[in-house]
């Protein structure tokens, strides 16, 4: 039985920071593939090279040599403009700090990539139908009494939920999430993690998950360890 | 839509962009007042000058005037293009109000009826106009205004140095000593600009020293004729007249109104020895015609025609003059007046688009901190797929909400300072004892008030414009911006 086709896959990859007179080599040859519907967790420590590697998956950043694949297309061939609209329609990301936009209320930030994606009238068109998906999102993740709470006003458990609903409202290929649980306690954390997996499994996603957590990472369907800018298989 | 959504909530969430429209708005609300303040000065200029010219004026440029002139209006009056013409002589004199103060003057000569057909003078006279037309200011219905102003048009119509006063209040207004010797009652009728008997406006607008009483003033006018063969002056010219002040006169141009009075065209000419003489034979003079063209015909045209006829007058009366009359359109004969106050306008207006200037590296300023501030968020917005030219739309948007409201609300500012501008002059003359537009500075007593739509819009579009430009380089660079190091930005 042949493999399955990957939908992200990155090969022999290099990133090095330059510091004034000093090179760092952040990552050094990493390659990893991962299929669709596979959970992928990448455990190592503070400095390791997890979110830079995070970053260049999902087209933030570029290597210095190596590629990585999207969905059957090579990033590093985009424009920036192609892969700003790769990102916003492949692509949802979860972050340490949640990153919501401060200004917008909870509804507003979870059709945030939506209204990236369209334009002004496609958006209009298709606003009824987005909003209702959002609304089910977020009462997915347990948040549909503060839709127009702001992010302000919600705790950091929250603000994470509402980051998840975010990353998936455009039905991303692959869903990056960056120690998602890093700024939260014991408890609010478990209690995030439980409902990413809940939404994981209802959704059928594609996650690449990067944390210090090895609790976290037991998880996943695959787990790799970064050490030194170098990925190993856990 | 995330632009126009995110625009909307940094706009009305952003204090610190709040700080933009104000400065916007007072930029623009400054520029539109001075603007209009200008503008609306050298309208007035304009306005006045134009009530106070007759379309063509035929100017002798000299004391001694020129011939002829009774002749030109005789031929000019058979012109299909004319519609009526008048002699008036410029002069100078030396006034003594009631032997109590004296000024240099610049002497008038007119007929009073005649004057009104080719200008507005009998419109700047307050017994003969404004006494009846400022009725109609305060009148309660529509017919009272139009009956107040039907009255001022009457009187106007009959404008005249007729003495108003009796004979006998005339004599009584005299010192006894003065009575035993002359008979006032014989003396002529002036008209003065109001300044030249201390009419004036008062800080708080009201109009000061004018009463009953002004017609009780007599002044005597002292002229000096002037050789025409020799054009020097001669103390056996000078001519000495008492009159009776009947009226005054306000153009709203204070230098003219503070140095100038009013006489009957045939006395001045008696007295500067301008009338037609036997022995020499010599031809009366005058310094000035002033005519009035028909409806529909052009300054050109009817300049073209007045050139001719004078030019053919005096050929025919053999006056070869070195310095012959010139003929000038109202326009030009006000050209270096007019030209001043246009050339003032423009550089006020330069001087002002350089502060202005300021609003635009302020809003640089301004956008540069909120670029800083957002920087996170930029991140955000291109890790959710958002372009480099999405994240510039947004703050280049946000430049022009900034222009378009403060832009607008600078317009109302303005429009309400412009329209209520001479109750805040009188306000802070009540209040503070500030009176910044005096008339001696400013030629006018009221600040003009009238906004120039084109202007205004120009002005607004310019504000808007500004602001875009003030946000293209900070919008540049947050586009710029390096979405790792945003998201890692503390």
């Amino acid at each position: 039985m042949p493999s399955p086709v990957p939908i992200l896959a990155a090969t022999s990859i290099v990133k090095r920071f330059t510091m004034g007179t000093q090179t760092l080599t952040v990552l050094d040859d990493c390659s990893l593939s991962v299929t669709p519907g596979e959970f992928v967790a990448i455990e190592g420590r503070s400095g390791s090279g997890k979110s830079t590697l995070l970053h260049l998956l999902g087209g933030l950043d570029t290597p210095d040599s190596g590629s990585i694949t999207l969905d059957g297309t090579e990033l590093s061939t985009l424009s920036d403009r192609k892969l700003a609209l790769s990102r916003n329609a492949k692509i949802g990301f979860v972050f340490q700090f949640y990153h919501l936009l401060p200004e917008l209320n909870v509804l507003q930030n979870t059709l945030l990539a939506p209204m990236v994606g369209s334009t002004f009238s496609g958006y209009l068109a298709a606003r009824a139908t987005l909003k209702s998906r959002a609304r089910d999102l977020l009462e997915a993740v347990g948040l549909s009494d503060r839709l127009t709470h702001r992010p302000s006003q919600l705790s950091g458990g929250e603000r994470q939920r509402v980051a998840i609903a975010r990353a998936l409202m455009n039905r991303p290929a692959v869903l990056l999430a960056d120690e998602p649980t890093g700024n939260l306690d014991t408890e609010t954390g478990t209690h995030v993690m439980s409902v990413f997996e809940s939404v994981r499994k209802q959704f059928g996603l594609t996650v690449v998950m990067v944390t210090h957590d090895r609790t976290l990472a037991r998880s996943a369907d695959r787990v790799f360890t970064m050490t030194k800018g170098r990925l190993f298989p856990a | 839509m995330y632009k126009l959504l995110l625009i909307q909530k940094y706009l009305l969430k952003r204090r610190i962009a709040w700080v933009s429209v104000i400065a916007v708005t007072l930029c623009t609300a400054m520029v539109l007042v001075v603007i209009s303040v200008m503008g609306g000065w050298l309208e007035m200029f304009r306005n006045t000058a134009r009530g106070l010219s007759s379309d063509i004026i035929v100017d002798a440029q000299s004391l001694t005037g020129f011939p002829y002139y009774e002749k030109m209006i005789d031929e000019l009056k058979t012109k299909p293009e004319i519609e009526f013409a008048t002699p008036m002589i410029s002069s100078f004199g030396i006034i003594s109000i009631m032997n109590q103060k004296s000024l240099g003057v610049q002497v008038y000569g007119l007929r009073a009826n005649e004057i009104g057909r080719v200008n507005n003078f009998p419109q700047t006279l307050y017994w003969q106009y404004h006494r009846f037309a400022d009725k109609a200011e305060t009148a309660a219905t529509t017919a009272e205004k139009q009956s107040a102003l039907a009255e001022a048009d009457a009187a106007a119509a009959k404008a005249s140095f007729a003495k108003p006063l009796k004979p006998e209040d005339y004599r009584n207004s005299l010192p006894t000593s003065q009575k035993r010797t002359i008979d006032p009652s014989n003396w002529p009728g002036m008209i003065v600009g109001a300044p030249v008997i201390d009419i004036r406006k008062e800080a708080d607008g009201k109009i000061a020293g004018r009463g009953d009483y002004n017609l009780r003033y007599w002044i005597r006018l002292t002229v000096m004729g002037i050789d025409t063969a020799g054009m020097k002056v001669d103390a056996q010219n000078k001519q000495e007249r008492n009159y009776w002040v009947v009226d005054d006169s306000r153009t709203q141009v204070y230098f003219y109104d503070s140095t100038s009075v009013y006489v009957d065209f045939d006395l001045l000419q008696k007295d500067l020895a301008m009338e037609a003489t036997q022995d020499p034979p010599s031809p009366a003079r005058t310094s000035q015609l002033q005519i009035k063209l028909k409806p529909g015909v052009s300054l050109a045209k009817g300049k073209a025609v007045v050139r001719e006829v004078v030019d053919k007058v005096l050929a025919d009366g053999n006056a070869i003059l070195r310095f012959p009359p010139i003929v000038q359109t109202w326009e030009e004969s006000q050209k270096q007046f007019l030209g001043a106050v246009e050339k003032e306008k423009v550089l006020v207006t330069v001087l002002f688009s350089f502060i202005s200037v300021v609003a635009v590296f302020l809003i640089f300023c301004i956008f540069y901190m909120i670029v800083a501030e957002k920087t996170r968020d930029i991140g955000i917005l291109k890790a959710v797929g958002a372009t480099q030219a999405g994240v510039a739309t947004i703050f280049l948007g946000y430049g022009l909400a900034i222009g378009i409201v403060g832009g607008g609300l600078g317009f109302l500012v303005g429009w309400q300072v412009c329209h209520n501008i001479n109750w805040i002059h009188e306000q802070m003359g009540k209040l503070l004892g500030i009176r910044v537009f005096t008339p001696e500075s400013y030629a006018f007593d009221t600040i003009p008030n009238t906004i120039n739509p084109r202007e205004a819009a120009i002005i607004v579009a310019v504000a808007i414009l500004s602001s875009v430009l003030g946000a293209v380089v900070p919008a540049w660079s947050a586009s710029r911006l390096d979405v790792v190091k945003t998201l890692r930005f503390e």
